[in-house]
């Protein structure tokens, strides 16, 4: 794992490349943060006599759903593109140690581009005392969640050769576990009127993502494309279950205690990442967010190795 | 060292690999040859446990390849068909790099380092960036990673494949400072290159293995027919069909010799003994004539020909290419008892084209001027590959006039 870790971190280091991604997410990080803050807080932010770090935090899943992908990509795809994926896959150390080293290259390159936006709470420490538990909880949410789209991204670029199609469907999963906890407000009415069709679009949505990512990487594109096809005929009929079947509004106050309709509502705050992150945010450091974070590495890590293991049987 | 037992390999419903079987002892260097696609890479990955055979299995060291792949890897230097090369290391970071992959450290990778420095000759580049250096060098780079923890087995996978000659006579070199006490296996489609430094040939085609033996071996097994060479002082087409007349001689064909000269290419069947006696036969004519005798030359049957004779015989060859053959054979009745006689007074020199080589003495029926192209082309259909006359698939084999 050692040496895998060693080459990996220089591979970011060495080139200019990681400096300058880094350079760039500093930048990109505290201008949205400075200009989108009138939009949470109201008012301009020099006007304001309030400094916090709420929108750099805010935006940050965001940001890192577009930047995490392009970190991680290069983790297998590029040893795909070379002949030294075979040479990894031929060492006697176990896929998983290998797969280790690179996950803990691209979490250590995660860390220095976190650790380089402190400028940003330090300069606002210029004008002000700030109170420095929250933004120390911050960058813990920041730091987990952006462990978990590492692992996101390292599970992609094992899936091809291509860098620019591992980073558009790391992206992509990143932003679509950010996108579905948000769907709260759409399934969550619905799952009040028709659990049913709720229940059937939360799973269709994914594997739609999924039949998708298999048809971008999959040997047989038939498979994802039939799955895709599926999924989205699921969608369909739920659609059409649900404005067939919509009750008028008193339903509504009804429905919400159908075990369909609770467990859709539980099921989506358990896996919305920003409630998660929110939390951590606020110091809530509770076993529910650590699991959540802990579980999808965990999972995309397993993804990553089982998927290159079975390239060996193919 | 290797065992290898059956191993059948299929990429969906392709069967890339069936049932090829072969052992290599310590200190054996295996030539693995076959034409492109023929399954010599994807039993170099079985082997190296890169990829799992869909049937059968394979040891190395004692290890079985599907049972404890990591023990296999531990015995094994690899090297696959393009150099596992990270082009933004040095030479030096990156063979620091393979060592301590492979669990090296401290003194133990210094003085493997310098010696897979020193063998690879790779000391005047070892702080070059990998992106930086020639083919050969990238080459040798590669190699160097394979060697690096002294493995028992050495898995070469092309190792010449795109460098110039003098790179590839370095390689050669090396292998051959190597084999002592190493096992090495390793692939080409040149022939040549298996000839200069394989104790022993495996050919696969189509997947399957068509030979296994020393290149002697080989020889017999293929047909017994061989070519000799003749340059006569004043020589002229009298002297063509009394050479048709020798005993053992299938076939004389006449070419352009120097200013002068006759050349005479004749095909010999009889074995060594036909050969032997042909050429007596042959020189007395000659004397008798008044002619003056400039060159007589028995070949060995090339390895070349030994290949295409045994790509003939295996499974590999097409329906397609039946028919041809068999349809060529109706148009062309040819007694075993005549010879052919041919006159082809174009080119100077028979080896000047991989397409003369392919005519002269082959087993083929139909050996006509003009052929080389159908030849070169039947090739290709029986590996499998679109036809295409301008593909070299062999290097040409230069003439060898000192060889007795």
């Amino acid at each position: 794992m050692g040496p895998v870790y060693a080459r990996e971190l220089r591979g970011y280091f060495d080139s200019l490349m990681g400096v300058g991604i880094i350079g760039a997410f500093v930048v990109v990080m505290m201008l949205l943060s400075v200009l989108l803050d009138p939009l949470g807080g109201g008012g301009d932010w020099f006007a304001r006599g309030d400094l916090s770090m709420r929108t750099f935090f805010g935006i940050f899943p965001w940001v890192a759903a577009v930047v995490v992908p392009a970190v991680s990509m290069r983790l297998w795809s590029d040893d795909r593109r070379q002949a030294t994926f075979e040479l990894l896959m031929t060492l006697p150390i176990p896929t998983w140690r290998i797969a280790l080293g690179k996950y803990f290259a691209g979490v250590t390159f995660l860390a220095a581009m976190l650790a380089a936006t402190v400028v940003y709470p330090l300069m606002l420490s210029q004008f002000g005392e700030p109170d420095w538990a929250p933004v120390i909880g911050g960058y813990i949410a920041c730091f987990l969640l952006g462990a978990a789209f590492v692992a996101i991204g390292l599970f992609v670029s094992g899936l091809t050769e291509n860098q620019a199609l591992a980073f558009f469907l790391g992206m992509l999963i990143c932003l679509g576990i950010v996108g579905l906890g948000e769907m709260r407000g759409l399934l969550g009415d619905l799952a009040r009127t028709n659990p049913e069709s709720a229940m059937m679009l939360l799973v269709s949505i994914p594997v739609v993502g999924l039949g998708l990512l298999a048809a971008a990487v999959g040997r047989d594109k038939m498979v994802g494309i039939s799955v895709t096809a599926l999924a989205l005929v699921g969608n369909v009929i739920a659609y059409a279950w649900r404005s067939g079947q919509a009750k008028p509004d008193d339903a509504k106050v009804s429905a919400a205690t159908t075990p369909a309709g609770e467990a859709v509502v539980t099921t989506l705050g358990q896996i919305s990442v920003l409630d998660h992150f929110g939390e951590i945010q606020r110091g809530v450091l509770n076993t529910n967010g650590l699991v959540f974070f802990a579980g999808l590495v965990v999972l995309f890590v397993l993804l990553n190795v089982w998927s290159l293991e079975s390239r060996r049987y193919s | 060292m290797i065992e290898v037992k059956g191993i059948t390999k299929y990429y969906g419903h392709f069967m890339a690999l069936g049932d090829v079987s072969f052992n290599v002892a310590k200190g054996e260097v295996l030539g693995f040859l076959g034409p492109n696609g023929a399954g010599k890479s994807t039993t170099m990955k079985i082997l190296t446990t890169y990829i799992s055979a869909s049937e059968g299995t394979a040891t190395v060291a004692g290890k079985d390849v599907h049972v404890s792949p990591l023990e296999v890897r531990k015995h094994i230097g690899y090297l696959p068909e393009t150099p596992p090369l990270y082009g933004d290391m040095t030479v030096e970071e990156y063979l620091k790099f393979a060592g301590r992959a492979r669990g090296l450290a401290g003194d133990t990778l210094r003085s493997r380092l310098d010696a897979v420095v020193n063998d690879c000759g790779l000391r005047p580049k070892f702080k070059s960036r990998v992106n930086e250096l020639s083919k050969g060098y990238k080459q040798r780079t590669g190699i160097a990673q394979a060697l690096i923890h002294d493995p028992d087995v050495l898995i070469l996978d092309e190792p010449t494949s795109g460098l110039d000659p003098r790179q590839i006579i370095e390689i050669r070199k090396l292998i051959d400072r190597l084999r002592t006490n190493k096992c090495i296996i390793f692939s080409t489609h040149i022939l040549q290159e298996a000839t200069a430094v394989a104790s022993r040939l495996v050919i696969v085609n189509g997947g399957r293995k068509v030979a296994d033996g020393t290149v002697e071996e080989l020889g017999v097994q293929s047909a017994d027919r061989q070519t000799v060479r003749l340059l006569v002082r004043g020589g002229d087409d009298s002297m063509t069909s009394a050479l048709a007349g020798v005993a053992h001689v299938r076939r004389v064909d006449k070419q352009q010799g120097p200013a002068g000269y006759a050349r005479f290419v004749l095909t010999v069947d009889g074995g060594q003994p036909g050969g032997r006696a042909a050429c007596e036969a042959i020189a007395r004519l000659v004397q008798e004539k008044g002619l003056g005798l400039a060159e007589l030359a028995p070949e060995r049957q090339s390895l070349e020909q030994i290949f295409l004779d045994l790509l003939e015989k295996s499974p590999g060859k097409t329906a397609a290419k039946a028919k041809a053959e068999g349809a060529d054979k109706e148009s062309k009745p040819e007694s075993p008892k005549a010879p052919e006689v041919q006159d082809k007074s174009t080119g100077d020199d028979p080896h000047a084209t991989r397409a003369d080589t392919r005519v002269i003495g082959s087993s083929s029926e139909i050996d006509m001027p003009g052929s080389a192209g159908t030849a070169a082309s039947e090739t290709a259909i029986a590996m499998g590959e679109a036809p295409d006359p301008d593909k070299t698939l062999f290097v040409p084999k230069p003439p060898d006039r000192e060889e007795d």
